[in-house]
């Protein structure tokens, strides 16, 4: 047999059939190149082996089972699922649709992106076209965003899963000392104009304006208040496209 | 055992193992959170078709995989075009790994394409048989033997700073 480095990796790793694992075994005796190889990749594999895993992160175990258990599970047998079925349903409609879930499972996101270093954004920028750019090349529009608010500076953004909806454009703003989240929410909220509330130690507002829901969370009330405050013409503005 | 009952017992115990793996395939820790929470949310649902007694593991890489591929479809763009840099922060070793001199190795394991990191973390890592990772990825059993070899070729030369 002639040189097939290939083989000699399937060899190492014992997956070839007898036939080709003799016929390695044998021209590894007569091959120091070959030899090299199969000494180096094992040598590899213990090192890779070794390696330490990354740290899980807080609250992934605790975030998978609250997950499922929110979402419909495949339909077991078929005696048991009507009644379960139609309840988890009816659930799942009215979480959706339930403004003080969206809130809570925005500041959930919120905390969550904020305690990353760093930020998980896939856009980076401070300037409100560049976002917009990018949203606009994912098939998104957004309303026209502001660059800063107060000590606020735009930082940049991303798509968010969220437990109540598929994902959502998630905008990042940032000072020294706080953090300020903007969402457009693309899906039917339950909410007559504006919905208040304190969720995980955060502020939330969700504000509609002729069917679009945009939901803004930080950790200070007034930063929260001032974004509100400089959204409005632009929501109105937007409603009005 | 009801279904939650059967997922906790033979499922979830491979989270930190999957989180691994998606964290040195992702490159970065919050991407390999959202790709493990949705494997284990579809796992949950797909619960019925495993198999007990065989691999949940390889079970598990065969929906992350689809979790992936669904993403970059969504994205239009599929995994072997993806840019490796500019997209989130690269890999940053924990911190164990500086630590304990496995810096060198690490940075060459993120620095391989996409499709040769991918092989080499489901053999190497995740010990999955080449079968279970040709299953996982939809390719010939040929291809994955190749890519492994490929990505550990690489690597070698990544660590010695020569080529092979």
């Amino acid at each position: 047999m002639s040189c097939d480095p290939e083989r000699v990796t399937g060899f190492v790793d014992g997956e070839l059939d007898p036939q080709a694992t003799a016929a390695v075994a044998a021209h590894l005796e007569t091959c120091p190149a070959c030899r090299t190889q199969a000494d180096a990749e094992r040598a590899l594999r213990v090192r890779l082996r070794s390696l330490p895993g990354p740290e899980l992160p807080a609250g992934l175990e605790a975030h998978v089972l609250e997950a499922k258990r929110l979402r419909p599970s495949a339909l077991p047998a078929a005696a048991r699922w009507a009644l379960p079925l139609a309840a988890v349903l009816l659930l799942g409609v009215w979480l959706r649709g339930n403004a003080p879930f969206l809130a809570w499972d925005l500041a959930r996101d919120h905390d969550k992106c904020f305690s990353r270093q760093p930020l998980p954004a896939k856009v980076w920028s401070d300037e409100p076209a560049v976002v917009a750019d990018w949203f606009r090349e994912q098939g998104t529009q957004l309303p026209s965003l502001p660059a800063q608010v107060g000590e606020l500076t735009l930082v940049g953004a991303r798509y968010c899963p969220l437990a109540s909806l598929a994902s959502a454009p998630h905008v990042y703003y940032a000072s020294s000392g706080s953090h300020v989240s903007v969402f457009v929410v693309p899906q039917g909220v339950r909410l007559d104009d504006r919905h208040v509330s304190h969720a995980r130690g955060d502020s939330v507002r969700l504000l509609r304006l002729e069917g679009e829901v945009v939901g803004i969370v930080g950790e200070q009330e007034a930063d929260v208040q001032a974004f509100e405050t400089a959204l409005r013409p632009v929501l109105a503005a937007w409603a009005s496209r | 055992m009801d279904r939650d009952q059967r997922f906790e017992a033979e499922i979830l115990p491979h989270l930190r193992s999957l989180f691994g793996a998606a964290y040195r395939m992702t490159g970065n820790a919050h991407d390999a959170e959202d790709l493990v929470q949705e494997t284990f949310l579809r796992a949950h649902r797909a619960l019925d078709r495993f198999a007990t007694g065989t691999n949940a593991r390889a079970w598990l890489h065969t929906i992350l995989q689809r979790v992936r591929t669904d993403a970059f479809r969504r994205k239009k763009r599929r995994p072997e075009t993806v840019e490796l840099t500019g997209e989130g922060p690269a890999i940053r070793p924990a911190q164990d790994a500086l630590a304990s001199g496995h810096e060198d190795l690490e940075r060459a394991l993120a620095a391989l394409p996409e499709v040769f990191r991918t092989a080499v973390v489901l053999r190497d890592l995740q010990e999955l048989s080449y079968a279970e990772i040709a299953a996982a990825l939809s390719v010939p059993v040929g291809t994955v033997m190749s890519r492994i070899h490929r990505g550990r070729a690489l690597l070698r030369e990544a660590l010695t700073g020569r080529t092979t």
